[in-house]
Parts: C-alpha cells; sequence; structure tokens
C-alpha cells in the first residue's frame, strides 16, 4: 500500500461513516432564504419556467435540488413548464416531475409539462424568448404542445413570472439572462447550482440581475429545511463537512512532511 | 428490471472507482462502455434533432424553406475530400456569422453594460458607521480596486511597469484569490460526487442506509 492509497483509504472512511450521521443546516444562509422568498411570494397559478441545464456526472449536486426546488414549486400550486438546454437534463426533470406531481395530486399537461431538449443553446433561447411552440412542438414524450393547458396564455419565456434554472454551467443561467434579460427587464431568475458554477455567477447576483442562488448540496440541504423535508442534502451534510475537515487535514500533514523533507535535505 | 439496473450501475461504479487502486482491465470495461453510451446517445439525440426541426417540418408542414439550413449542413461532409474540402468553410463561416450575431447582441447589455453599472457603487455612505473608517463602504471599494487592478493585469499592450506594474501586482491577488474561491469551490464539488456514489451503494443497492 502506497501513500495515496492511505490517502484514499482515509478520506473514504471518514466519509462514509459520516453518512450514518446525518444532520442538515441548522440555519439557511441569505441567498438561500431570497430563492425561498421569491417562489413563496409568487401568487398561485403564476407560471414558473424551470432550466434542467445539467448532465448526468453532476447529478450529485443537481438533483437533491431539483427535487426541493419542485416540490416547493409543486406545493404553492405553481405552473412548471421545464426546458433545457442540455440533453441529459430532461431525463431528470421527468422523473422528478412525474413524482412529485403524482404526489400532490396534479396533473401532467394541466399543471406542469416537462418540454425536454432542444438543441441550439443561444440561438434557442432566444426564440425561446418570442415563441414557445416554436422551439417545442411537442413534449419529452411526444406530446402536442399547441393546444396544452399549461401553455396556455404563454406566448414565449418572456411571459413567464419567474425562472428557476438549475444549471452545473455559469453558461446556463448566462444565456438566459443574455438572450431574454437583455431585451426583457422584468425577466425574474433564481439559479441552482453547483459549488463550482457559483464564483462566474456571482457578479451577475451582485448586480441584481439574478436574485438569489442555491449551492450544492449544501443549499439543497438549507432549502429542504426551509420547507420541512428530508432529502439527500440532509443526509449529506456531515459526510461533506467531515470530508472537508478530512481534506483540510491532509493538506496541513502533506505540507508539514514536505517541509521536514526540505529541512532534511538542507542539513 | 429496475433492480437489475441498480446492480449494473452499482458495480460500474465501483469498477470505475477500482483506478483508485491501480490500473485493471474492470476498470478499462467500464470506461469503454461509457464512451460506447456517450457516442451511442449522442447519435440518437442529433439524429431527433435533424428529424424533428429539420425534416418533419418540411415534409409534414410545408416548410421547403429547411432544405437551406440542410444543405449548408451537409457540407461539412466534403471534409473527406481533399478536392471539395474547401466547401466546409460556407457553414462554418455561416455558424460564426450566426452565433457571434446572437451572441453578442444579447451580452452587448446582460453582460457588459450591466456589469460596468454594477461596479460603479458609492463608495461614501453617510448611514455607514461601522468599520476602520466610517462611513466608507469596504465592500465597494473592494469591488472598484479589484474590478480596476485586475483589468491592468490583462493590459498586455505595455510592458507591466510603473503605475500599470503596480496596479498589475496587486490585481495578481485579486487573481489568486477568485482561483482559490474557485479551487475550495470545485473540491465540495467533488466531494458531493463521492458522497452520491457512496449513498447510492449504501441506500439504493445494499438498502443499509
Amino acid at each position: 500500500m502506497r501513500e495515496h492509497h492511505i490517502v484514499f483509504l482515509v478520506f473514504g472512511i471518514s466519509v462514509l461513516i459520516a453518512l450514518f450521521v446525518p444532520t442538515g443546516v441548522k440555519e439557511a444562509s441569505r441567498q438561500t432564504v431570497v430563492v425561498y422568498d421569491a417562489i413563496e411570494e409568487l401568487p398561485e397559478g403564476s407560471v414558473v419556467l424551470l432550466g434542467a441545464d445539467f448532465d448526468a456526472h453532476n447529478r450529485a449536486e443537481m438533483v437533491p435540488q431539483l427535487e426541493v426546488l419542485v416540490e416547493h414549486l409543486m406545493r404553492r400550486r405553481l405552473r412548471v413548464i421545464a426546458v433545457s438546454m442540455w440533453d441529459q437534463g430532461p431525463m431528470f426533470a421527468e422523473r422528478v416531475l412525474r413524482r412529485v406531481g403524482d404526489e400532490h395530486g396534479l396533473e401532467y399537461g394541466i399543471d406542469y409539462v416537462n418540454l425536454g431538449y432542444a438543441a441550439g443553446a443561444q440561438s434557442m433561447v432566444r426564440l425561446l424568448k418570442d415563441d414557445i411552440r416554436a422551439v417545442y412542438k411537442t413534449d419529452f414524450s411526444g406530446n402536442e404542445t399547441l393546444n396544452m393547458p399549461v401553455l396556455a396564455g404563454l406566448e414565449g419565456a418572456k411571459d413567464v413570472d419567474l425562472m428557476v434554472d438549475i444549471s452545473d454551467n455559469p453558461s446556463g443561467p448566462t444565456t438566459y439572462l443574455e438572450q431574454i434579460q437583455s431585451f426583457h427587464k422584468g425577466f425574474r431568475m433564481v439559479c441552482g447550482l453547483t459549488a463550482s458554477a457559483v464564483p462566474p455567477i456571482m457578479p451577475y447576483v451582485e448586480s441584481g440581475q439574478i436574485e438569489g442562488y442555491i449551492i450544492g448540496l449544501k443549499g439543497a440541504s438549507e432549502y429542504e429545511g426551509l420547507i420541512g423535508v428530508r432529502g439527500l442534502g440532509t443526509i449529506a451534510m456531515t459526510a461533506q463537512s467531515v470530508g472537508q475537515v478530512a481534506i483540510l487535514v491532509l493538506i496541513l500533514v502533506g505540507n508539514i512532511f514536505f517541509l521536514m523533507e526540505r529541512r532534511r535535505r538542507a542539513v | 428490471m429496475e433492480t437489475l439496473g441498480i446492480w449494473i450501475a452499482a458495480l460500474l461504479t465501483l469498477a470505475i472507482g477500482s483506478l483508485l487502486w491501480r490500473q485493471n482491465p474492470l476498470y478499462r470495461l467500464a470506461e469503454h462502455i461509457l464512451v460506447g453510451f456517450t457516442a451511442g446517445h449522442l447519435v440518437v439525440i442529433n439524429f431527433f434533432n435533424v428529424k424533428n426541426f429539420g425534416i418533419e417540418p418540411m415534409v409534414k408542414g410545408g416548410m421547403w424553406i429547411n432544405i437551406v439550413p440542410i444543405i449548408i449542413g451537409l457540407l461539412f461532409y466534403f471534409r473527406f475530400s481533399r478536392r471539395y474540402a474547401w466547401l466546409t468553410r460556407i457553414p462554418l463561416a455561416y455558424f460564426f456569422g450566426l452565433s457571434g450575431a446572437i451572441g453578442i447582441t444579447g451580452a452587448l447589455d446582460a453582460s457588459i453594460r450591466q456589469q460596468i453599472i454594477a461596479t460603479v457603487k458609492p463608495l461614501y455612505e453617510p448611514e455607514i458607521i461601522w468599520g476602520f473608517i466610517p462611513h466608507l463602504n469596504i465592500n465597494n471599494i473592494i469591488i472598484l480596486v479589484g474590478t480596476i487592478t485586475t483589468l491592468a493585469y490583462f493590459f498586455m499592450t505595455r510592458p507591466h511597469k510603473g503605475i500599470t506594474g503596480g496596479m498589475a501586482y496587486v490585481g495578481r491577488f485579486f487573481i489568486m484569490v477568485t482561483l482559490g474561491a474557485r479551487f475550495g469551490a470545485v473540491v465540495m464539488s467533488r466531494l458531493s460526487l463521492l458522497i452520491d456514489r457512496l449513498y447510492f451503494i449504501l441506500h439504493d443497492c445494499l438498502k443499509i442506509l
């Protein structure tokens, strides 16, 4: 067994044990509360555009956020329209929307819809802004969208009351900002982001273009606390903290050994 | 069927994880399966893109104008011919022009104008009475100094000497802090991936959590 095996083992075992001691987060951060308030303040029946802009490799952070946000949206009886610029996101959205929709007795096509993936990124969103049906003639399951009740009275994405973009890439929210908010200042947006996507998005939050965001598993855990559900976010929080402490300790130990080695060579 | 899917996923997770010990045939098998599935998935997605947005509206809806982008797209295949490879420049020029036009018109407001406005903030605020120097908004000062000095660091048309050099030197510290924050965030993200896989094996597969 070599040094890196010991590092992996210590790290893996500490995270594994911590998974059996779920604690969640005691208090939600300001940004998470902003997202919660933005959804909570919407009147019943408001239209929410849900962006499932992530791939399978980031499901660890994205799916807990998706679950908890969809739970809140459906609990508030808001009309949810799911779209995606990434091809794998709609598969996760479909599972979560159908399950939570059934739990709340909501009907597909009337209360919520998963429109699926559309290619084109910037140009697709530019068209989506003015005409949803031009981009999505059918939904994820192949149903015609032309007379779908959930889309009644809605022309384009510019008409929605709020966009909730769950994205593993900073280009997700910025595309919607550039292609919709640039032309319609009333377009409101909150985000669910992976931790690594947050730093490039922070300037847009500072400028007020994005109202708020939730970060990774920690954000999901805080949100679960706010709406009173127990999901992977709550279960994983101790493991996340223990893992981060383990990394800090390993960095410290590594540096101590490095300094000792350098001193020994100097002598 | 779902149980079978969960067990296959768990075995593939362990196979990929086995790389932590050393390279082995199980890891390579799982890696090749992933590459194969990804390629297959992309082929299907792109096939339906062309069918749904190009062919069907043309055949069923009479939108014969779609023949133009389809022909432009097909020109890409001339890259396999030495004689006619130059024809691929046409679709490339089309895509560069289109994406540039759409991207820039949107970015001008959201990512440039709005961001410049966001850096113009009051440095002096009478209601602030705390901090090292009362009435000074420290956050706004940091944003202003950080923006100017970081831009100075990327100012390449003059040598980094004198005032420009001093500003670039300060800017380098802001960049290092940003990179540190990003590294911390990436660590947090990758840790979440490990937790998700462990939870999947313990909860969905072994059902002991």
